[in-house]
């Protein structure tokens, strides 16, 4: 039994949200992949799911795949590639039908400038993209993308003009090594073994368990609650789920060694500005200054709950090879008392030795990293006004030119092509955490996608580090969070994602060992 | 004898004069209160297609054709409208734009757990607090009085939110358990059901029960300052007589409005504590609604839940004449 923080939004449609409530359930339905997946033992490489095989031509403009023959909807049909077909189109092009228009899937942008899909045989499947496409694959792997759309359900309901269909309406028939046995809403959503799911390991056919209970606990103390008294095996993955590391003593205290924590990384604590509206952090000398000034070991304890370590780079975070695109030692590595004499420095040549008044937009689900902030400007004389706002304002406010600073923690795409849409121009990524219209940047990332050789891609995401980070300093990392998940000690063969909550949550390869 | 049945006869056709009026000026009520949910809606800040898409970059395009899709592009009176004639065609207020559920459904899954919690809450309050109000009252100023006032004082400063969370916390140290977190109805799994009832229901009890025994107990003393139980005690009536039928009628009355007055406060206690406890109830579901601005979903519960209160005042309203039966009802002057 594991906790979930809610409902899954959206009708359990992984086109529409990456909403880690829909996404912790949604890897044992639908399948940890779609035609290929990050690969169990080894998150930073890719492997086949239901496409056996895959080749590209020279240009990287057309990637053809081999469906996989002995892969079974829920319902027992077969899955095709016409079905793979169905998905992709209706994750790029959305559906139209008179007046009903669907939108497409919101990672539409990722996927690259699909022109067709084609159907070459039963089992074969050909891209055609209309500029080269070397990362594909890479895109593809994301764990958020999972097929969940069942032509043979769906195809039918949307040429009657029901275009927004979803999963749910089709009994969440999926692709997953369990399928759905009840769903309570607001309560439990119970998942049971199917048992015509093709994957293999070395323990026989997955998956090992029976079934899984979903348990909707949206209050993060109700969960520690129930798990501590023995009621769930796994916690819930989330913000404000995770673990504090004072939450996790208090379980370490009463459990001992009937508890252990999966520890995967939670995504980064930043200040980025918004230099599209006028202040003083519109020169570059400030924001470097305001760099140099903080004190990103403390955020750790102070800021990030006791779990995390201070950001080497931009990175983003699950790429396949991380150490190859991590500047190390990292920037401003040197000691805090100089970088200080330093930053003081650049503020007074700016003409702010008295500091100045900014404005900091924070999310109310989370204000212990804006206090740190505030706190740390503070000794530079800067006053940063907090602007606490609930999620719906958040959401709005975070792609507006309404404020001067925020954090921004939106996820960008695992791979560094995919990270423009949170470092690029304002004109083209409104999501972006620091507001800018550099066309430098955008210059930068064109070069990038264009690049074809391992060393010239390393070459230019160091470029776009250096550039953003240092001399331009729109935004400065200041830490990387780890999310902190308990687990009982009788809950075995988990595969704990290291860099991504979303990835392997199939649970296909758990079993339990209750003494 | 036939002037005394006319007299009732006219009395009974006043009466439901009244409860008609009554039940007309819920309609224009509830129209204004929903014209005011919507508006204040709109007002707010937000864009629930950022809410359903999570935490990740959306590509521009996408996020406009969704909100077409959503239909939250169109003109506001469009929007207004089409959720207007939702509430009257059967539909209920369309579907949900985060979850895309019928919000009939919903509505129907999570009016019966508050039902059930409110009622409970109000049953447990009436049988607890008259008597012990009334208690207060017989022995002024003495412990028993004391400690009932102690208890209130703590039901009406104490915030529910604390309650729940120490409530939970000293079942985990003291017992090494906690309420089961599937909700089971009380038909499904009686036992089950009562384990996760049990805890709210107490916790909400304690700070309604507190309004009710202190208006309880005020009125009491007060009946109890009146001729007619003078009278009554030096007809030598025995105490407890004197209570039951000459103080109790006259209490109840103050008791019975404030029952209704803390109807608003009794669903604001639910909104909080369905979350801790895992309760899929209407609370729940309207914070919920309102952190991701699912319009439609938080336009029709609020607006049930100003039907709700109006029909509770109404009752209560006619629970009066029970009482005492010489409230007379008029639609000039209200009872």
């Amino acid at each position: 039994m594991l906790a979930n923080r809610g409902d899954p939004p959206a009708g359990f449609d992984p086109l529409r949200t990456s909403s880690i409530a829909l996404h912790h359930i949604a890897g044992a339905l639908f399948g940890p992949g779609n035609l290929v997946m990050r690969c169990r033992e080894n998150m930073y490489a890719v492997c086949p799911y239901l496409a056996s095989s895959w080749t590209t031509n020279p240009g990287f403009t057309e990637w053809t795949f081999t469906i996989r023959d002995d892969v079974h909807w829920h319902d027992g049909t077969l899955f095709t590639a016409e079905d793979a077909r169905f998905w992709l189109e209706l994750a790029q092009f959305g559906a139209t039908v008179g007046d009903n228009v669907r939108a497409p899937a919101y990672f539409k942008g990722e996927l690259g400038d699909i022109e067709r899909v084609e159907v070459l045989e039963h089992d074969r499947l050909r891209v055609t993209f209309s500029h080269r496409n070397p990362h594909f694959l890479d895109v593809l792997a994301n764990p958020r993308f999972k097929i969940a759309h069942p032509r043979h359900l769906m195809q039918p309901q949307i040429k009657q003009g029901d275009v927004s269909v979803n999963p749910l309406d089709v009994d969440l028939v999926g692709l997953g090594p369990f399928t759905l046995d009840s769903y309570a809403r607001g309560s439990v959503i119970s998942i049971r073994r199917f048992d015509r799911y093709w994957e293999e390991a070395l323990g026989g056919m997955l998956p090992y368990l029976e079934g899984i209970d979903y348990v909707m606990i949206p209050d993060p103390f109700a969960m520690d609650v129930a798990f501590r008294s023995g009621r769930l095996d796994g916690g819930a993955r989330g913000q404000a789920h995770y673990l504090t590391a004072e939450r996790k003593e208090g379980y370490v205290r009463d459990l001992g060694d009937d508890v252990f924590f999966a520890e995967m990384e939670g995504g980064n604590f930043r200040l980025a500005f918004n230099v599209l509206k006028a202040g003083p952090w519109q020169d570059p000398n400030v924001r470097r200054a305001i760099a140099l000034w903080i004190d990103k070991r403390a955020s750790i304890p102070s800021a990030l709950g006791g779990f995390g370590w201070t950001s080497p780079d931009l990175g983003p975070p699950n790429i396949p090879i991380p150490r190859h695109f991590i500047n190390w030692p990292k920037f401003d590595a040197g000691e805090l008392q100089q970088k200080r004499a330093e930053a003081q420095q650049l503020l007074a040549d700016a003409g702010y030795a008295e500091g100045f008044s900014m404005g900091h937009l924070c999310r109310g689900l989370n204000t212990i990293p804006c206090e740190f902030l505030k706190a740390q400007l503070a000794g530079l004389g800067i006053n940063l006004r907090l602007q606490i706002v609930d999620e719906g304002e958040w959401n709005r406010a975070r792609v507006s030119l309404d404020y001067d600073s925020q954090e921004g923690r939106l996820t960008p795409s695992p791979i560094p092509e995919g990270t423009e849409s949170v470092y690029g121009r304002y004109s083209s990524s409104p999501d972006a955490y620091a507001k800018h219209d550099d066309a430098r940047v955008e210059d930068l990332y064109r070069r990038l996608r264009e690049a074809l050789t391992f060393n010239q891609r390393v070459e230019l995401w160091r470029e776009i580090d250096r550039y953003l980070i240092v001399e331009q300093t729109y935004v400065i990392p200041i830490a990387e969070s780890i999310n902190v998940v308990p687990y009982r000690t009788h809950v075995n063969g988990l595969v704990i994602p290291t860099e991504d909550a979303h990835t392997h949550t199939d649970f296909a390869t758990v079993w339990l060992d209750r003494a | 004898m036939a002037g005394q049945g006319v007299e009732a006869a006219l009395k009974l056709n006043e009466m439901y004069r009244y409860i008609a009026w009554r039940l007309a000026l819920i309609v224009p009520t509830v129209l204004a209160a929903s014209t005011v949910i919507f508006l204040v809606m709109r007002v707010l800040p937000g864009d629930i297609t950022l809410v359903i898409s999570g935490d990740v970059a959306v590509n521009p395009e996408v996020r406009e054709t969704l909100r077409e899709e959503l239909g939250l592009n169109d003109s506001l009176h469009i929007q207004y409208g089409r959720w207007l004639w939702s509430m009257v065609n059967g539909e209920f207020g369309g579907r949900s734009l985060e979850s895309q559920e019928a919000i009939g459904s919903m509505i129907g899954r999570q009016l019966p757990v508050t039902l059930l919690l409110t009622g409970y809450t109000i049953l447990l309050s009436i049988v607890v607090s008259v008597p012990l109000g009334l208690l207060a009252a017989t022995w002024k100023d003495r412990w028993p009085d004391r400690l009932v006032r102690v208890a209130t004082l703590g039901g009406l400063a104490l915030p529910h939110l604390w309650i729940a969370l120490l409530v939970l916390l000293g079942l985990l140290l003291l017992f090494r358990w906690s309420p089961p977190i599937i909700y089971d109805a009380p038909w499904t799994d009686p036992w089950s059901h009562l384990q996760v009832m049990a805890w709210p229901t107490l916790i909400l009890a304690w700070e309604y029960s507190s309004h009710l025994v202190r208006v309880t107990r005020s009125s009491a003393l007060e009946s109890f300052n009146q001729a007619y139980v003078t009278t009554a005690r030096s007809k030598g009536l025995p105490g407890y007589v004197v209570v039951l039928r000459h103080v109790l009628p006259n209490a109840l009355i103050p008791s019975v409005t404030m029952v209704g007055l803390q109807i608003g406060m009794l669903i604001s206690g639910a909104l909080i504590l369905e979350t801790i406890f895992g309760l899929p109830g209407i609370g729940r579901g309207l914070v919920r609604a309102a952190i991701s601005r699912d319009y439609p979903v938080i336009q029709t519960l609020a607006t049930l839940l100003v039907v709700l209160s109006l029909v509770v005042n109404l009752v209560v309203d006619m629970l009066y004449r029970v009482i005492d039966p010489r409230v007379s009802y008029s639609v000039d002057a209200g009872h």
